[in-house]
């Protein structure tokens, strides 16, 4: 009796040793990713991966795109704009540009902050005694394209390309004293090629606790590697690492990573397909019925669309002078302006915030930079000047935006311009002021 | 006073403070011999000895004349390339003295600096309140470096104080100096003395006071002896601290350091903390060993605080949420040179407190807490009263074998090395933790790697010419693809040269040439993946000629697994076996020393073979257990992860081992590396038996056994070459022989 008890029991550890191990069984399938074939036939024996045209992987199935606006959902949350949780569309974050309620940050490899009542702006370093020259600094910031904020903390990705991966991580940076924190890997690559990192990318927006983001790592423009350790997808994940990367889409092969021109409003993620020229389509996600809406408006320039009230305003070219509105819910499109009259020298890109949407022009003949800003029902309101005096630095500016000032960064020289949105309101000319830099 | 010299006269106190000593030596001659010229020393020292006593600003002035006279003698070549003279003894020398002249007249400016940048960030908006962290730091700040105004800055020979600022591998033998003496204590603990003790005037605490004063004053001395040592070594090779009454700011890279002191006061402070935390770290020690009564348990606690303070100090980034942790940490004390020079200020409760402060009084007073509570717990019992939860645990599980141990020696053997000294749950540990670690993750490729891998999937297998004309065409097309795109390129050059067309025409035709740009890259990429490939496959080639059995391996996983690339991995793995070996096995000779039944088994009949014998099968039976675990779960990963084939093919085909002396196959190479790691293994199971069996206490048997074979490899792991050579890290690795 005592001897089948003891079998029985031993018996009993065995299974469950066993049990224990075959838990831990291959879990590639996880995420529904698997790796394919990248061949094509030649007729010999072996195939041709050279003139393959297939893709290296096989995508899972993203989001339902709809493209009949009549079926399109209504979201039902508010589209209320949350300066804790939205994405601040009066700032262009894709340029590191991001209001917390210290003022605005400004991220150049070190992050900047422009304080609203001295109007001066400075190293985001609170330690009087640091030259900010080392990584040590608090300022320091290796940031990849952009930056957001999410209730009282800078969100922002680092690319760590030091060791046989190259690896994108969300950082948390506290508004207050600046203190660091990884809050989960986007993705990461192995690596095998030095080269890897040169073309390589990630776009990205924060919003209502999630980042979106497309990334392409060491993908070339060869449309059978384009989705090659699955770039070039759009994903999004929560902030606070609790959640795996949720695959929405797939871009279109021709798709060009930095020109989708991403933004959130409400309910709403919007991008525009586009491709290299920066033309494309507007898509966008409902994160309510978690379905994708095209928009029926043809391809326009990516960097000519700004949302209002939950219609696309924009215009079809880059140098078109015509902003049209499109209203997604029932379909119809109107004229928003025509500044023809206004307008002298080359159109460029829409941006918008609480009051004006603005269209930035270069002028070749009297080598002027300015904006035509126009009240949100689409009449004249007025045009604002980048200082001509720094004529030589204007057509390498960066608009960055915000929304009590209107921020312009130079590129050359990192140096940053402003303006005061009261000052827009008398409908003269208003000239963009230099900061000073403490 | 007699109890100091009876412990202090202790010939195994004697003789591990001199072998440490030793290493002590020998470590710090093996870092501060590199790295410092001699030429460039001895035209410094000159350069000092004439610009030390003469007007800054003149001679920074003089100096600088000098270097850009040598910058000068730049001259170009018919290409235009430019030839800089070489760089001679007495250029680095000037260069060095130029930098440090720049800095000292510049001082004063930076002090200014923090003042005024203090002011601006006193007016942002954003950090007005004055209960805030930020704003407090500011002032502290100020208040600090204001301390520093008009102290005068000499200049004078400033490598041997750098040097000494970066402590090396110095704090590996101060942590190991106070283990002799606290081995002979834990030696001395033995059953039956306790009421003896107890009944004598001041009891158990007396003695425990005692041991206390004990333990410091030999690790007060042994640090002081050690520190002086790395002086002198220091001294030797990066020359003399020059006037030691000048204030440690002097020198570059202290710029930082807010404490008015000088580079003898800044020394002294630095050897003192040391002693202090290595007195903290050995008393700590002494209470875990009073608190866990299991010496299994005492390794662990400490092997897991090692690992996790390690792991702080190294991987926490200075700006992180968590630096407190890097900083208010062992290693960042025993670090104390840096953390002396480095400026910074923790957010305590809100308050601003410098991390020199949190160093100079937090570890007195964590020391005196520590003599404290090891006095007050120096009057319990320090021996098991009843039986634990984890030996009641044990117990039941023991009634499967139990029936056996009174039958055949061996099992009875087995039942007290399995139960009794807990190898079971030990093994059970490592399989638990082999079983996590060994999922296999979802990896993602490069450009370059993933067409390596489309084309490993065309042609793995056997040796094939019809396989090596493949490549060769595939690689004609690679080439003709590129140069297709090149001549995209030309084309979009030559409009974008003429500027023809409207904006938008000319910004789509720049893009589309980076676009081509970006393809000629990638067909280059691949062209070199297809490249290689021929070059392997005429490798392979001759040796199907030689006779080998030849065929094409992915090599991805192979890399990561007996390759370069999976060296570090190896090196974890083995610093895992070593462990649980020392876990599982230190206990076993000296278990029957430790409950004074030695003599006993020496006088039974056929004496104490037949239980070394029982113990020597259970040992070999438990080493191959946890190097198969291990290498299962190792191999487990790289399989599920990578991918691994080719296992019938001959060694040599293998890319990583090409130059493989034995004529097999990979799989019986694999074997081969199970095989060399049981024996290494084995050796390391042999040294441990026998550190167990000189050992009269379990606890001080783990304590040397981890001294002996953890702490070398730890080191190595850590990056102390020097050391591979008395760890068995890298054997126990085998791939470390043909990788290296």
């Amino acid at each position: 009796m005592r001897k089948n008890i003891r079998k029985v029991v031993l018996s009993g550890i065995l299974g469950i040793f066993c049990i224990s191990l075959t838990a831990c069984s291959n879990n590639k399938t996880e995420t529904g990713l698997k790796e394919i074939e990248t061949t094509v036939s030649t007729g010999n024996k072996y195939e041709s991966v050279a003139e393959s045209d297939e893709k290296t992987v096989e995508l899972p199935e993203g989001k339902k795109v709809i493209t009949d606006c009549s079926e399109f959902v209504a979201p039902t949350e508010s589209q209320e704009y949350n300066f804790d949780t939205d994405y601040q569309f009066y700032m262009q974050q894709s340029l590191c540009g991001v209001k917390t309620r210290n003022g605005y940050v400004i991220n150049q490899e070190r992050m900047h902050l422009f304080d609203t009542e001295q109007k001066t702006y400075t190293y985001m370093c609170l330690r009087p005694q640091c030259l900010h020259i080392s990584t040590k600094c608090d300022a320091y910031a290796p940031t990849w394209n952009g930056c957001g904020y999410q209730n009282g903390s800078i969100y922002t990705v680092f690319c760590d390309n030091s060791n046989d991966y190259a690896e994108f991580d969300i950082v948390k940076v506290s508004e207050d004293d600046q203190t660091k924190e990884t809050v989960q890997t986007v993705v990461k690559v192995e690596k095998e090629s030095e080269e890897t990192l040169e073309n390589c990318g990630m776009d990205y927006i924060f919003h209502r606790g999630y980042i979106y983001y497309i990334y392409s790592i060491g993908v070339g423009p060869d449309e059978s590697e384009f989705y090659n350790n699955y770039s070039n997808c759009l994903y999004r994940m929560p902030l606070d690492g609790s959640g795996e990367p949720e695959f929405i889409m797939a871009m279109d092969t021709g798709f060009y990573l930095g020109l989708e021109n991403m933004m959130a409003y409400g309910s709403y993620v919007y991008f525009c397909m586009c491709d290299l020229n920066g033309y494309g389509e507007i898509y966008r996600y409902n994160t309510e019925s978690d379905q994708i809406e095209k928009m029926d408006i043809g391809v326009i320039a990516e960097e000519t669309y700004t949302v209002l009230d939950g219609c696309i305003v924009y215009k079809k070219n880059y140098y078109e002078t015509i902003l049209y509105k499109y209203n997604p819910m029932d379909g119809t499109e109107s004229v928003f302006a025509d500044i023809t009259e206004v307008a002298l020298g080359d159109s460029w890109n829409v941006n918008r915030d609480n009051n004006y949407v603005f269209v930035y022009h270069t002028n070749d003949d009297t080598k002027e930079a300015y904006f035509i800003y126009l009240h949100h029902d689409g009449t004249y309101a007025g045009k604002m000047v980048v200082n001509t005096s720094y004529s030589e630095h204007i057509w390498y500016g960066d608009v960055i935006g915000g929304d009590e000032y209107f921020i312009y960064k130079l590129t050359e020289t990192g140096e940053i311009m402003y303006a005061e949105k009261a000052q827009l309101e008398n409908g003269e000319t208003v000239y963009l002021t230099k900061a000073n830099q403490q | 006073m007699q109890e100091l010299f009876r412990v202090l006269g202790n010939k195994k106190c004697i003789a591990g403070f001199f072998l440490i000593l030793l290493l002590n030596g020998w470590l710090n001659h093996n870092y501060y011999s590199q790295g410092f010229d001699t030429d460039v020393y001895k035209e410094y020292e000159t350069l000092i000895e004439q610009y030390a006593d003469t007007d800054y600003i003149n001679a920074y002035e003089e100096t600088d004349v000098l270097l850009n006279e040598m910058v000068m003698d730049v001259t170009i070549d018919e290409n235009g390339t430019v030839i800089e003279p070489e760089t001679s003894a007495y250029t680095e020398a000037l260069q060095m003295v130029n930098g440090q002249l720049s800095y000292i007249i510049g001082y004063p400016a930076y002090l200014d600096y923090v003042k005024e940048n203090a002011e601006t960030m006193r007016k942002l908006s954003a950090f007005q309140a004055e209960d805030g962290f930020t704003r407090r730091n500011i002032e502290k700040t100020v208040s600090d470096f204001n301390k520093l105004q008009g102290i005068d800055l000499q200049l004078d020979k400033e490598n041997a104080v750098s040097a000494f600022r970066d402590g090396g591998f110095s704090w590996l033998c101060l942590m190991l100096c106070p283990l002799p003496v606290l081995l002979v204590f834990l030696e001395e603990r033995k059953k039956g003395l306790w009421q003896f003790v107890y009944a004598t005037y001041g009891g158990r605490r007396r003695l425990a006071a005692k041991r206390c004063g004990i333990l410091a004053a030999y690790t007060m001395v042994s640090v002081f002896v050690l520190e002086l040592q790395r002086i002198f070594i220091i001294k030797k090779y990066a020359g003399g601290f020059g006037d030691v009454s000048r204030a440690v700011q002097s020198n570059i890279g202290f710029s930082e350091c807010a404490l008015k002191i000088t580079v003898g006061q800044y020394i002294a402070l630095s050897v003192a903390v040391r002693m202090f935390i290595c007195i903290c770290i050995v008393v700590f020690l002494w209470i875990l060993s009073l608190v866990i009564k299991n010496s299994l348990g005492t390794f662990a606690v400490t092997v897991l605080m090692l690992f996790f303070e390690y792991h702080a100090y190294m991987d926490i980034d200075v700006g992180s949420v968590y630096q407190g942790f890097k900083y208010v940490n062992l290693f960042s004390f025993l670090d104390s040179g840096n953390l002396l020079a480095e400026y910074r200020n923790l957010n305590i409760f809100g308050k601003p407190v410098s991390v020199s402060a949190i160093m100079l009084y937090g570890v007195p007073a964590l020391l005196l807490i520590l003599c404290l509570v090891m006095i007050l717990l120096g009057r319990r019992r320090p021996f098991m009263v009843s039986e634990n939860i984890l030996s009641k645990c044990m117990g039941r599980i023991a009634f499967i074998i139990k029936p056996y141990k009174h039958t055949v020696l061996a099992f009875h053997e087995g039942y007290k090395i399995y139960i009794k000294q807990y190898s079971l749950l030990v093994v059970l540990i490592l399989a638990v933790v082999c079983i996590q670690i060994s999922k296999p993750e979802i990896v993602r490729y490069d450009y370059a790697t993933t067409i390596y891998n489309s084309y490993m999937e065309q042609i793995q297998g056997e040796y094939d010419s019809e396989k090596v004309e493949y490549l060769r065409q595939e690689e004609a097309v690679w080439e003709r693809k590129m140069a297709d795109s090149e001549q995209r390129i030309e084309e979009y050059q030559q409009r974008l040269q003429l500027g023809d067309g409207s904006e938008t025409e000319i910004f789509a035709s720049a893009k589309e040439y980076e676009r081509e740009q970006e393809k000629v890259k990638q067909y280059q990429s691949a062209s070199e993946v297809v490249g290689e490939l021929i070059t392997y496959s005429e490798r392979l080639e001759k040796e199907t000629e030689q006779g080998y059995f030849a065929g094409y391996i992915n090599k991805i996983g192979y890399e990561r697994l007996i390759g370069t690339k999976g060296e570090a991995g190896m090196e974890q793995s083995s610093l895992l076996i070593m462990a649980t070996l020392v876990a599982a096995l230190s206990a076993v000779m000296c278990y029957e020393t430790s409950q004074n039944a030695g003599k006993f088994i020496r006088s039974t009949k056929r004496g104490r073979n037949p239980v070394l014998i029982g113990k020597s099968i259970h040992v070999a039976v438990i080493t191959i257990t946890v190097v198969v675990i291990v290498c299962i779960a190792q191999f487990y990963y790289i399989y599920g992860t990578y991918g691994l084939s080719g296992y019938e093919f001959s060694a040599q085909s293998l890319e990583c081992v090409g130059s493989f002396p034995l004529r097999i196959s990979v799989g019986q190479m694999l074997g081969l590396v199970v095989a060399g790691r049981v024996l290494v293994a084995f050796i390391c199971a042999a040294v441990i038996m026998f550190i167990s069996a000189k050992s009269r206490n379990l606890l001080t048997a783990v304590l040397m056994c981890a001294v002996v074979l953890l702490v070398p490899a730890v080191a190595v792991y850590m990056g102390m070459e020097v050391v591979s050579y008395i760890s068995f890290l890298r054997p126990l690795g085998i791939t470390h022989f043909w990788n290296y």
